[in-house]
């Protein structure tokens, strides 16, 4: 990076750090460190709500989803609109009438001491693994594509989050999420402008998008009722709506956020706000991953994203056979670009049969290229078996550092580490709520001051933000890293949207009948995880549904377990 | 379950701007979805 790169960089993360701390000094009570004294308006809460969701991993992986895949991850938002409209209208008022915390609260309110602490308890699971993978994600990429040491990295990232969200509590991360999303919003149109600039020195967009669609890369939607198929249309509505209801409606790091707006009008103003602008967000971060797949067709890519598992190999005995791959794939490369430009010509020309024969000419030097490809991950392998060779989350990124000009680089790595932060602060804030209010507060020290509970909190948050630091100074993923946030909230989430429901929906079942099938649920959704390759948004549908059929069988069955109404009516027909 | 009255004001209050009432800006919300979705299929199908 240049020197204009790093003042960029820091001078964006350390500015909104400063400010988010200097703005929200002095909080004294539970009100104003997990509320903010109810001061937000609707655009804050908008772009707070926005930036919790949209991790680094949002902006690294994706792009590179799209361009090993295509277009079709969009279909997972898809029931997002659908769920923000229902926690609008059904889940907003219920927590502003009762004046809860956190979301869990309210479990005891309806059911009992012990529903609330299962829901808290799966969320403090959840949440506190996230944590880390949101820390820990980005900085593997930002580490090995910069250079930079890992832990150093991973302490920098971390450090900052922890400092502004232990002295501000809501409002810092609220505050600070507005401008880290500003940044992070201009980064990427920047960044989408750059590509098609560069893009259209090659050959024309309209073109080009014809291109990738020849290369199956624009399917956006995909009606197929196939249950395994990962992206289907049907899978995004039911299977994305569950997973959007549980993570907005009860998840404490979204609750929090609009739980702080002045009013309710606030509040479901900023869910409207993204009910809106989520799903185009994120076809366009899809459709920047295209571009960039589409300039490299053009431009010769390195053999591996991950240039340090090039490295390796390069640094042993076993050079030779690298260079040789190389050598194979850049042939394979030159042979693709005449294809693609063939293609090109004759989608231009019209002619159908031309337009065919050119494609599969492409597909079959796409599949040429591929294989070299893993041979050179087999060799990595062989080199350093320890060695992680899954190299789409680093397409973006290698692309940023390679071809956008100075300045820009610091501004789009500015985007990552912003978007880390973001949402890392809010979960931070929220795993310490939920363990100073569900826990501390509820079990441990009922009846303390204001002021000694917000002492614990901030002590809560900083114990996660260490907890969360260290998970990733010693993690390793093997997984897409988009998908390992998704497949980990889709474990939990169902059975804890499902208890929310069932209190919600089923107003006669009680709480032992949901907290035992909140148990059976969350158990057969694991063993399902373990033993088939069902989709995992289906866990969502599945974890919920369970949790509703069998809390409202259990209730009927369960000794006692008759409504105190009903019982009272049989009584008076016996009499 | 104890319900805050202070917040219950804020609920009964409650109106989104230039609509009457929620469910209007509900309904375009999902307006827009079904238009999104639609837009896409018609994106799948010309780049096909």
């Amino acid at each position: 990076m240049s020197l204009l790169d790093v003042v960029v960089l820091f001078g964006t993360l350390f500015g909104i750090a400063a400010y988010g701390i200097w703005k929200t000094r002095g909080s004294r009570d539970l009100e104003g460190y997990f509320r903010g004294d109810h001061t937000m308006k609707w655009g804050t809460i908008g772009l707070s709500v926005m930036a919790t969701q949209a991790s680094a991993i949002t902006f690294l992986s994706t792009p590179g989803l799209a361009y090993e895949q295509g277009m079709a991850f969009v279909q997972n938002y898809i029931g997002l609109p659908i769920a923000l409209v229902i926690v609008s209208a059904v889940f907003i008022p219920i927590y502003y009438r009762h004046g809860v915390y956190t979301a869990y609260e309210y479990l005891e309110q309806r059911f009992d001491l012990k529903t609330r602490q299962l829901g808290a308890f799966l969320f403090l699971i959840q949440r506190g693994l996230s944590a880390g993978i949101t820390i820990y994600a980005p900085s593997i990429i930002l580490s090995t594509l910069i250079g930079w040491d890992l832990d150093v990295t991973i302490l920098l990232m971390g450090a900052i989050v922890v400092v502004y969200t232990v002295t501000g509590g809501t409002r810092a991360v609220s505050l600070t999420q507005k401008h880290q999303m500003a940044v992070i919003l201009v980064g990427m149109v920047v960044a989408f402008v750059l590509i098609a600039s560069d893009l259209s020195r090659e050959i024309s967009l309209p073109r080009a998008l014809e291109v990738a669609g020849k290369l199956d890369r624009l399917e956006v939607i995909n009606f197929s009722f196939d249950y395994s198929t990962r992206y289907t249309f049907w899978s995004g509505i039911l299977g994305g709506l569950f997973l959007a209801l549980s993570y907005f409606g009860t998840d404490q790091s979204q609750v929090a956020r609009y739980l702080s707006g002045e009013t309710v009008t606030q509040s479901r103003l900023g869910l409207m706000f993204n009910a809106v602008l989520k799903v185009p967000m994120q076809f366009f971060i899809l459709f920047t991953g295209v571009m960039v797949f589409l300039f490299y067709q053009f431009v010769e890519p390195p053999i591996l994203f991950k240039q340090t598992a090039t490295q390796v190999v390069h640094q042993s005995s076993r050079a030779p056979e690298m260079r040789e791959l190389e050598a194979r794939y850049s042939a394979a490369f030159q042979d693709k670009r005449e294809a693609v430009q063939l293609l090109a010509a004759a989608l231009e020309g019209g002619d159908e049969e031309a337009v065919s024969v050119a494609r599969a000419r492409v597909k079959g030097l796409e599949q040429r290229a591929e294989a070299i490809r893993s041979e050179a991950k087999r060799l990595v392998v062989e080199v350093d078996p320890k060695m992680e060779v899954k190299d789409s989350d680093y397409v973006f990124l290698t692309f940023i550092l390679h071809h956008l000009p100075r300045g820009v680089v610091g501004l789009l790595i500015a985007v990552i580490f912003c978007a880390s932060m973001s949402s890392t602060s809010s979960e931070l804030n929220a795993l310490g709520s939920t363990s100073t209010v569900d826990l501390y507060r509820r079990l441990i020290r009922p009846g303390a001051s204001e002021r000694h509970y917000v002492v614990v909190s901030k002590a809560l948050t900083a114990f996660w933000g260490v907890l969360a630091i260290t998970f990733a100074l010693t993690a390793s993923l093997v997984e897409n890293l988009i998908e390992a946030v998704n497949i980990l909230g889709s474990l939990f989430y169902g059975t804890i949207l499902g208890i929310f429901l069932t209190a919600f929906l089923l107003k006669r079942v009680r709480g032992n009948a949901v907290f035992l099938a909140a148990i059976v649920a969350e158990s057969t959704v694991i063993t399902l995880y373990c033993t088939t390759d069902i989709g995992y948004l289906w866990y969502n549908l599945i974890g919920c549904g369970m949790v509703l059929g069998l809390g409202g069988v259990l209730q009927a069955v369960l000794p006692g377990g008759r409504h105190p109404g009903e019982q009272v009516a049989s009584a008076a027909g016996r009499g | 379950m104890p319900i805050d009255p202070d917040r219950e004001r804020h609920l009964i209050e409650d109106r989104p701007p230039f609509f009457r009432s929620w469910t209007g800006v509900y309904a375009l919300v999902l307006g827009f979805l079904g238009f999104l979705i639609i837009l896409f299929h018609l994106f799948t199908r010309h780049y096909r």
